[in-house]
C-alpha cells in the first residue's frame, strides 16, 4: 500500500460534503440555539434566562441592562406585565415558576443604569408626536424618545411623571418617577392640552413627520382600522393600536412595533419592509429535568423583594438549556461547542479551497462513536459530519497525512507481516473462523492463543484462526479505497476458509464485519454464553463497573451477553450513568488518540470518572486505554482464559506482540516454522528513550532500519562533547534519527527523533 | 505587523512608481497598524489611513464606504487589503472614486490562479501605467513568517499554491 | 532577493562526520516540505554533504512549521 504524502494543494476541484439544504436540515436537529421558554413566551423576547442568571450572581446592573433592552419603561412594565413567560416556566410544572416580573421589578429599582440616556446622542431629523396619553401611548412615547426622534406629546399631561402615572395606574409612584425620568432626559416636549379636539389635530399634525393617536383618540377622531402588525391605521396615516387590547403587555409590544412601523415610515420605507420575526414564538428547546426538584417561589417578607431575596429566587432558575450531548463527551467539552456550530465550522473548514483549515484538528478528534445521537433528543450524530468531512478532504486531496498515517501504516502492518489466515490443523475448509481483532493480538496475544486453543477444541466442524484489522482505522481515517482494500483481502481470506462463521473478538470488528455482506458474524461472548465458560473462568473479587464499547452501541444483545458472562464467573457489577447505548468512548475510536492526545485522554479520563470500581470491558482497545490512565481494566476474555495482560505495552510492544504471536502459532500448531527476522547485531535501549520512542510514535523497526543503514553506509556524525553517535535514515514520509553509543559489538540507543520535512544541501 | 512583504521597501518602490508630487493627499486603505501610513508622512505625504480594525493615527471605518468626498485624494495605496474587504471590485470603483484626476492608486494583492488584478482595476476605469508578478518574493515573506511564527490568520482566505501576488500603479486620467 | 536563513548554528568542530573523517561545518542546506522551502543554515560535511538536524530543532520548529503547512 502505498500512502502518497499530499503534494500539494493544487487540486481545487470542490466536491461539496453536503449541499447547503442537506446542510440546514442536519444542523435543525440541534436545538441548543433555540430560546428559552421565557423567552419565547415574551413577544418582547427577553432574556429572561441571562437576567435570572445575573441576579443569582448579585449583578442588578446587569440585569437592569437585559431588561432595559427590551423596554424603555422597566419599572412600569415589570409592575403590570401580565408575563406569559411564568406559564411556561418549567419549574411550574414541579412546583411553582420564577417569579419573573418580581425579578424584573427587582433588577429595576435596584440596578443602576449605565451608559448614556439618549441626551448627548444626535436627534433624527424626522420629528414625531403622540396625541393621547393611556399604556400604549406611554410605551410607544418611551421607544420613540429612545430612537433619538424629537417627540412631542400632546395630553392632558404637563410633564412625564403625570403623563406615565396616569397611564400605569398599577405602579408605584417611585417606579413612575424613575421611567419618566428616562423621558426627561430624552427632551420629550410634553404639550397640555385641556382638551384634545379633532380641531388641534388637524392644526398641530402638520408640524409632524411621524404621527401616533392613543386608540382613545382614534375613535374621537371617527375612528378607523388598525393593522395590528405593524401597528398603524392606514386610511389616516396614523400609528394606534387596535381599541381592544388592554393588557399592558399588549401595550408594550403593541409599542415596540409601532415604533419600528415608525422607522419605516421615516426611512420611507414599506411598513413590512424587514421587519424580521416579532412576537412570542414556539421554541423547540429541550431540556433534561432530572434531577430538578420542586420548589417554591421566595415570598416577599415586605411587599416587594429584597436584594437578598432576589437573589435567592433567582437562584432558583435552572438556566435551561439543552447540553446533552455535550454532558457525555469530552470532545465536546474540550472544544466548547455544540454540534450545530461545529458542523457549519466543519462544513466550511472541508469547503476552503485555499487558505487555512483551521478545523483539521477538531475534525479529526471525534471519535466517530455517535454518543451524541443516543442522548440527543433529536438524534444529532457528530460522527456522520465528522466521518464525512474527513472523506470529503481525502476525496479533494486535502486531508493532511500526519494526523492518521502512523495509525494506517499499523492497519498494514496487521494486514502484510503479521497476518495470519489458517484453517484448523486437519480441516479443509472450516465451520468457524476466530477474528480476535488487532488489538487484541497487540495487547493481550496470551489471551487470543488461549481462546482460539479452547475454540478449536469445543466447537465442532474446524474452527480457523484470521490475524488481521477489519479495516475500521481505514474507515476512521475517511480513506474508503483503502478500507475496500482490506475488505478485499478479508473477504478472499474467508472464501479460502469455506466462508466460516465468523466468530468475533472484538464489538467493532463485528459490527464491521457484519457489513460484508453474506457474511455470519457472532461474538466470541455469545458462544461462551452458548457452550459454557471454559474451566478457570474467574470474575474479579471486587466489585466492578462494565465500560460499553462504543462498537456495541445499540447492541443490546451484546451489551446483555457480556454481563450475563461476567456474572456467571461470579463478578458483581456495578451500573454507571453513562453507559450501555450511552457509554463514552475510551479515545480508540476515531483515531482520536493518535490525531489529539489531548483529547483522547480526556475521553479515557471521563469513562472511568463514572466510578472508583476496577473496569471489565469486551474490547481490547478500551482495556488498554483504561488501564492507561491507571485503572484495573480487565478484558472480559482475560478473566474466562484466567490470563492477564499485564500493564498496557508501548507501540513497539503491540507490534512485537503480533509478530510474535503469529510465530509462535504457526510454530506450535501449524508447525511451520518462519525464519528469523534478526538483524544481525544487539539493540538495547535506555529508559528514557523508550519512553521518547513511545511518545513520539517511533518503533524499534523504525530505530534497526537507521541502524542498519548506518552499519552498510557508514553514514553517521559523532558529537564530539557527548560522544554520542547520529545516524539517519528517510522510511517513507519521515527521516528518523536515532543517537546511540556502541557497546560490544551492537548498540544502546539514548534517544530518536523523527521529523517529516525533506532536507538537501544548496 | 504589516501583511504584506517588502516591508518599506516595497511602499517606498509603489510611491516612486507613482511620482505623485509632494504633499499629495494619499489615503491608505486597509492601514492596519499604520506603518505605511506613518512612512508616508515621513516621505511628506499628507496621508491618512482607515481600517475596520484600525492601529495608531488610522481612522475606523470601512474602506468600500470611505467617508470621504469624491475626488478628494491625489493618491491611494491599498497593501494586501482588497481581497480581505470582500469585494476587490468594489474596492477599486471606492478607489477610483476617491481620487482626483490624475491620481494614482498604488496596490499589491493576492490574486486567483488564472486571474489578474488589472482587469478590475480598468473595470473601475483605472489605466494600468504599471504591473507586475511579486508572487516569488511574497511566498518567500510567507514563509518566512511562517517559520517564525508571526503569519496571522486573516479573516478571509489565505490564497497560496497556485496563487499570486501583483503589484500595480494605476492612474485616473484627466478627461480632455 | 537577500540570502536569507531561517535558521543558523555553527557546530564549531564539536561533530564529526565518521564517514569523511572530518568535522562538519555550517552549511547551506533547505528544508523541503508540501512545495515550500526554508532556507537554514546546518552542520553539513564538506566532503559527503551529510545534514544534522539537531534534535530541537527537529521537535521545536520544523515540527510546528510542518503542523502549520498541513494545515493549508
Amino acid at each position: 500500500m502505498a500512502i502518497e504524502e499530499r503534494a500539494s494543494t493544487h487540486v481545487y476541484h470542490q466536491k461539496r460534503m453536503f449541499t447547503k439544504e442537506e446542510l440546514d436540515a442536519l444542523e435543525a436537529r440541534c436545538v441548543h440555539e433555540e430560546p428559552p421558554y421565557c423567552s419565547a413566551a415574551c413577544p418582547l423576547r427577553l432574556d429572561a434566562r441571562a437576567m435570572a442568571a445575573a441576579l443569582a450572581a448579585g449583578d442588578f446592573d446587569g440585569a437592569l441592562a437585559l431588561y432595559g433592552k427590551i423596554t424603555p419603561l422597566p419599572h412600569i412594565l415589570a409592575s403590570g406585565c401580565e408575563a406569559p413567560c411564568r406559564k411556561k416556566c418549567r419549574l411550574g410544572e414541579l412546583g411553582e415558576s420564577v417569579d419573573l416580573p418580581a425579578l424584573e421589578h427587582a433588577a429595576a429599582r435596584f440596578g443602576q443604569r449605565t451608559g448614556g440616556t439618549g441626551m448627548l446622542r444626535l436627534k433624527k431629523k424626522k420629528t414625531a408626536a403622540v396625541f393621547g396619553s393611556g399604556a400604549f401611548a406611554a410605551f410607544y412615547t418611551g421607544e420613540i424618545a429612545r430612537k433619538a426622534y424629537p417627540l412631542t406629546v400632546y395630553s392632558g399631561f404637563e410633564n412625564a411623571a403625570g403623563f406615565l402615572a396616569a397611564a400605569a395606574p398599577f405602579a408605584d409612584a417611585e417606579g413612575v418617577r424613575r421611567d419618566a425620568e428616562s423621558l426627561e432626559a430624552a427632551g420629550v416636549v410634553f404639550v397640555r392640552a385641556d382638551a384634545l379636539t379633532p380641531e388641534l389635530y388637524a392644526e398641530e399634525r402638520e408640524k409632524y413627520d411621524i404621527l401616533c393617536v392613543s386608540p382613545e383618540f382614534l375613535s374621537l377622531l371617527g375612528g378607523g382600522e388598525v393593522n395590528e402588525a405593524f401597528m398603524l391605521c392606514e386610511s389616516r396615516g396614523v400609528i394606534s393600536a387596535p381599541a381592544d387590547k388592554k393588557g399592558v403587555l399588549d401595550a408594550a409590544f403593541g409599542a415596540r412595533k409601532a415604533a419600528l412601523t415608525a422607522d419605516r415610515l421615516a426611512q420611507g420605507l414599506s411598513p413590512d419592509n424587514t421587519r424580521g420575526e416579532e412576537g412570542a414564538v414556539e421554541t423547540r428547546l429541550y431540556t433534561n429535568m432530572k434531577g430538578v426538584e420542586s420548589s417554591r417561589s421566595v415570598k416577599p417578607a415586605g411587599g416587594l423583594y429584597t436584594r437578598d431575596e432576589a437573589v435567592r429566587e433567582a437562584g432558583r432558575c435552572i438556566q435551561c438549556r439543552c447540553d446533552e450531548c455535550i454532558k457525555g463527551c469530552a470532545y465536546l467539552q474540550h472544544y466548547k461547542k455544540y454540534p450545530k456550530k461545529l458542523t457549519r465550522e466543519i462544513y466550511n473548514n472541508v469547503n476552503i479551497i485555499m487558505g487555512d483549515h483551521m478545523m483539521n484538528k477538531p475534525m479529526n478528534a471525534c471519535a466517530l462513536c455517535s454518543q451524541c445521537s443516543v442522548v440527543c433528543p433529536n438524534g444529532y450524530d457528530v460522527a456522520e459530519i465528522c466521518l464525512r468531512a474527513r472523506r470529503t478532504m481525502v476525496d479533494t486531496d486535502k486531508m493532511p497525512l500526519a494526523p492518521h498515517e502512523f495509525a494506517l501504516n499499523d492497519m498494514e502492518f496487521s494486514n502484510t507481516e503479521a497476518f495470519l489466515c489458517r484453517p484448523q490443523p486437519g480441516f479443509d475448509k472450516c465451520r468457524y473462523v476466530f477474528f480476535p481483532g488487532c488489538q487484541a493480538a497487540a495487547i493481550a496475544p496470551e489471551t487470543v492463543e488461549r481462546a482460539y486453543r479452547d475454540l478449536s477444541a469445543r466447537l465442532p466442524g474446524g474452527v480457523g484462526l484470521l490475524l488481521g484489522c477489519c479495516g475500521a482505522i481505514a474507515e476512521w481515517a475517511g480513506r474508503v479505497s483503502i478500507y475496500n482494500d482490506a475488505v478485499k483481502l478479508l473477504d478472499d481470506s474467508f472464501a479460502r476458509l469455506g466462508n466460516p462463521e465468523i466468530i468475533a473478538g472484538c464489538p467493532t470488528c463485528a459490527r464491521m464485519l457484519a457489513n460484508h455482506g453474506n457474511v455470519k458474524v457472532t461474538g466470541i461472548w455469545d458462544v461462551l454464553d452458548e457452550i459454557g465458560l471454559p474451566a478457570g473462568a474467574k470474575g474479579l473479587e471486587k466489585p466492578a463497573a462494565m465500560h460499553d464499547s462504543c462498537g456495541a452501541r445499540g447492541d443490546g444483545h451484546t451489551q446483555s451477553a457480556v454481563r450475563r458472562l461476567a456474572e456467571k464467573m461470579g463478578c458483581t457489577l456495578v451500573e454507571t450513568e453513562y453507559s450501555g447505548d450511552s457509554s463514552p468512548c475510551c479515545g480508540y475510536g476515531g483515531l482520536v488518540q493518535y490525531a489529539n492526545r489531548e483529547v483522547a485522554r480526556e475521553m479515557a479520563q471521563k469513562c472511568v470518572s463514572g466510578t472508583d470500581a476496577p473496569y471489565i470491558t469486551y474490547c481490547m482497545a478500551c482495556r488498554d486505554r483504561l488501564a492507561r490512565e491507571g485503572r484495573e481494566s480487565r478484558h472480559i476474555l482475560e478473566l474466562a482464559y484466567g490470563s492477564d495482560a499485564g500493564s498496557p505495552p508501548d507501540i513497539s510492544g503491540k507490534r512485537y506482540n503480533r509478530l510474535a504471536l503469529k510465530k509462535r502459532l504457526l510454530n506450535d500448531i501449524w508447525k511451520e516454522t518462519t525464519p528469523e527476522m534478526d538483524c544481525g547485531f544487539a539493540i538495547d535501549y535506555l529508559p528514557e528513550a523508550r519512553a521518547a520512542m513511545d511518545d513520539r510514535m517511533i518503533l524499534e523497526s523504525d530505530v534497526t532500519a537507521v541502524l542498519q543503514y548506518a552499519r552498510e553506509t557508514g553514514e553517521a556524525i559523532q558529537d564530539c562533547g557527548t560522544g554520542l553517535i547520529i545516524a539517519r535514515r528517510r522510511l517513507g514520509n519521515v527521516t528518523f534519527w536515532v543517537k546511540y553509543e556502541e557497546r560490544d559489538g551492537g548498540y544502546l540507543v539514548h534517544s530518536a527523533y523523527s521529523h517529516r520535512m525533506n532536507v538537501q544541501t544548496r | 505587523m504589516t501583511r504584506h512583504p517588502g516591508g518599506d521597501g516595497h511602499t517606498r518602490e509603489l510611491l516612486r512608481l507613482a511620482a505623485l508630487p509632494r504633499g499629495a493627499r494619499i489615503l491608505d486603505m486597509g492601514a492596519g497598524d499604520g506603518e505605511a501610513l506613518r512612512l508616508m508622512r515621513a516621505e511628506g505625504f499628507d496621508a491618512a489611513g482607515i481600517d475596520l480594525a484600525p492601529g495608531r493615527d488610522v481612522a475606523q471605518g470601512n474602506m468600500l464606504r470611505c467617508p470621504y468626498p469624491d475626488g478628494s485624494f491625489q493618491g491611494v495605496l491599498a497593501q494586501c487589503s482588497f481581497a480581505v474587504s470582500g469585494d476587490a471590485p468594489g474596492a477599486f470603483r471606492e478607489a477610483y472614486r476617491l481620487l482626483a484626476p490624475g491620481g494614482a492608486l498604488m496596490y499589491s494583492d493576492v490574486v486567483l490562479p488564472g486571474a489578474g488584478a488589472a482587469p478590475a482595476a480598468e473595470r473601475a476605469g483605472f489605466a494600468v501605467e504599471h504591473s507586475e508578478d511579486l508572487t516569488a518574493q511574497w511566498r518567500e515573506y510567507y514563509l518566512e513568517s511562517l517559520w517564525n511564527g508571526t503569519a496571522e490568520s486573516p479573516p478571509c482566505r489565505v490564497p497560496k499554491g497556485g496563487c499570486g501576488y501583483v503589484m500595480l500603479v494605476c492612474r485616473k486620467e484627466r478627461k480632455v | 532577493m537577500a540570502d536569507k536563513n531561517y535558521y543558523t548554528i555553527d557546530p564549531e568542530g564539536k561533530l564529526r562526520c565518521m564517514k569523511c573523517g572530518v568535522p562538519l561545518v555550517k552549511g547551506k542546506a533547505k528544508f523541503m516540505y508540501l512545495d515550500n522551502g526554508f532556507p537554514v543554515e546546518l552542520p553539513v560535511c564538506p566532503v559527503c554533504g551529510f545534514v544534522y538536524v539537531p534534535e530541537e530543532l527537529a521537535l521545536g520548529k520544523v515540527l510546528s512549521v510542518e503542523k502549520a503547512l498541513e494545515d493549508k
